[in-house]
């Protein structure tokens, strides 16, 4: 036995093959059951894909890095719920790729932000959040409601969450380039956020 | 926690196990090993290089890891299905526990101001403290923390109330929300028409009306407004139809704000509070909100 472990221990090469073998057993044990947890994969009743704006303004929500400062996970603890809103479930998330459930709250957790304020409030805040929150510390995004919305790639999009199992009709898919034409980016973003928390 | 298939469950079993198991025969294999400390090579005549037994220190550190991983799995859900004896903080059962006790304290504490009726609760220092702070949480975002409003967002502190101010108006607006929709008159108007009528209903609320400058204007507004905001300017909380002859705006009151209201329209929306806040909360905010009425 110590025979093998100088053995591994005095050849580098063998040293990182072993530890590979290791650390990768401990995250299959971690991460492959749970694949098979049916559980984890239900949807909730109210849980769809995500419409063609919506989409869209979830890419803008990850192109602009809102995830960096918000997460959208609430935690089961009392005084979180108190604070945000009904717990997530993974049931809520299952069209949510990639999810962004964020580990930084700089700003507060967006899980439950839908229907929170009004559209309104929204444009405002992000063309200058101190406008209406006086003391906030967000950046001002004022460039989403000068840019029209890409809609050159919705369609292949949406084609491909399809072929994941996103259940869009043939119709939706169809219809996605006119629904978003004209669009802002913040007419985008904004039906997404006003979504969010909506699902469970 | 988990809702493991059958042959999942014992993959991590029976994965768990070997792995403690190992890391048991590993220390205990390395720990013993009386083999003599050979030095097989020698640097600058006294220094020596070989293998030497690991430190006591580290040899318990790895066994203490191991008991805490046991016993980890004893408490917590962590082993195939099982839940653990202490169940586990997370699950929804327990944190429904914890829910009922803290709002079974929080309810014992205002158990009292359930019972008291608006007015006395206006007189009530600390249920009015704890109504503002509601205020802070809730509504300041877009009303203001004074609750002065701000463009686009209503002043709650003056006398105007466009969906009415009494305890029970003032709680559907928070409950349920509100829709305010004021059409584009633009194109029906016309550009000179839209002018004529804002510098009338300025005229109105600004008390320097003049027949012979805004009477073509008054005559536009009996045509297209009165319906909404009726003959004397006086608005109808039944559509949130704001008083226009007062000096309370909602947008602003310089005559262009009120040009670009009336060309464009107004879209206000008060969202639904409902179901973000407590029967009890939303009576605390009514109770502060109407305290001056």
């Amino acid at each position: 036995m110590l025979k093998l472990h100088k053995t591994i221990e005095s050849n580098s090469a063998l040293l990182i093959f072993g530890i590979l073998i290791v650390t990768s057993i401990g995250g299959f044990v971690q991460i492959v059951p749970n694949l098979f947890d049916e559980s984890l994969h239900k949807g909730t009743a109210n849980v769809r894909p995500y419409s063609a704006l919506e989409l869209t303004g979830r890419d803008i929500y990850i192109r602009e890095g809102c995830v960096g400062c918000h997460s959208q996970q609430v935690r089961p603890l009392v005084a979180e719920v108190m604070r945000y809103g009904a717990a997530s479930t993974s049931g809520e998330g299952i069209y949510d790729r990639p999810f962004l459930w964020g580990s930084k709250r700089t700003g507060p957790d967006l899980a439950r932000l839908g229907g929170k304020y009004s559209d309104k409030w929204h444009e405002l805040h992000l063309h200058n959040p101190r406008s209406v929150v006086p003391q906030s510390i967000m950046p001002a995004y004022p460039w989403l409601a000068k840019n029209k919305v890409d809609k050159s790639i919705i369609v292949a999009k949406m084609q491909l969450l399809k072929k994941m199992g996103h259940p869009y009709t043939d119709a939706e898919i169809k219809q996605a380039k006119s629904a978003i034409s004209d669009k802002t980016e913040l007419d985008a973003i904004i039906a997404y956020l006003q979504i969010l928390g909506t699902f469970r | 926690m988990a809702n493991l298939p059958l042959f999942w469950q014992i993959t991590v079993v029976v994965l768990t196990i070997a792995g403690l198991i190992y890391l048991l025969f590993l220390g205990i294999m390395i720990y013993y090993a009386k083999e003599p400390v050979k030095h097989e090579v020698m640097w600058d005549e006294t220094l020596e290089e070989g293998q030497a037994p690991v430190p006591a220190w580290w040899f318990w550190s790895g066994i203490s890891a191991a008991i805490f991983a046991i016993l980890y799995m004893l408490f917590y859900p962590s082993f195939g299905n099982y839940t653990g004896l202490l169940s586990n903080g997370l699950i929804s059962e327990k944190y429904a526990l914890s829910k009922a006790a803290t709002q079974d304290d929080y309810y014992r504490k205002t158990e009292k101001l359930e019972q008291t009726d608006i007015v006395h609760l206006q007189f009530d220092a600390e249920a009015m403290k704890l109504a503002k702070n509601t205020f802070v949480q809730y509504c300041a975002s877009c009303h203001g923390v004074e609750a002065k409003g701000q463009p686009s967002f209503p002043n709650l502190t003056d006398d105007a109330w466009v969906w009415g101010s009494t305890v029970d108006k003032i709680t559907q607006t928070i409950a349920n929300g509100r829709k305010a929709t004021m059409p584009a008159w633009g194109i029906p108007l016309g550009k000179d028409g839209v002018d004529k009528v804002a510098k009338y209903v300025l005229s109105i609320a600004n008390n320097n009306y003049n027949e012979k400058t805004h009477g073509a204007g008054k005559a536009k507004y009996q045509q297209f407004c009165v319906a909404c905001h009726g003959a004397n300017l006086q608005g109808n909380p039944a559509f949130g139809a704001p008083n226009l002859g007062d000096s309370a705006w909602l947008y602003g009151g310089d005559l262009a704000t009120v040009k670009q209201s009336i060309a464009n329209g107004r879209n206000g929306v008060m969202p639904a509070h409902k179901d973000r806040l407590t029967a009890l909360q939303i009576k605390l905010l009514t109770a502060w909100l109407s305290r001056n009425n």
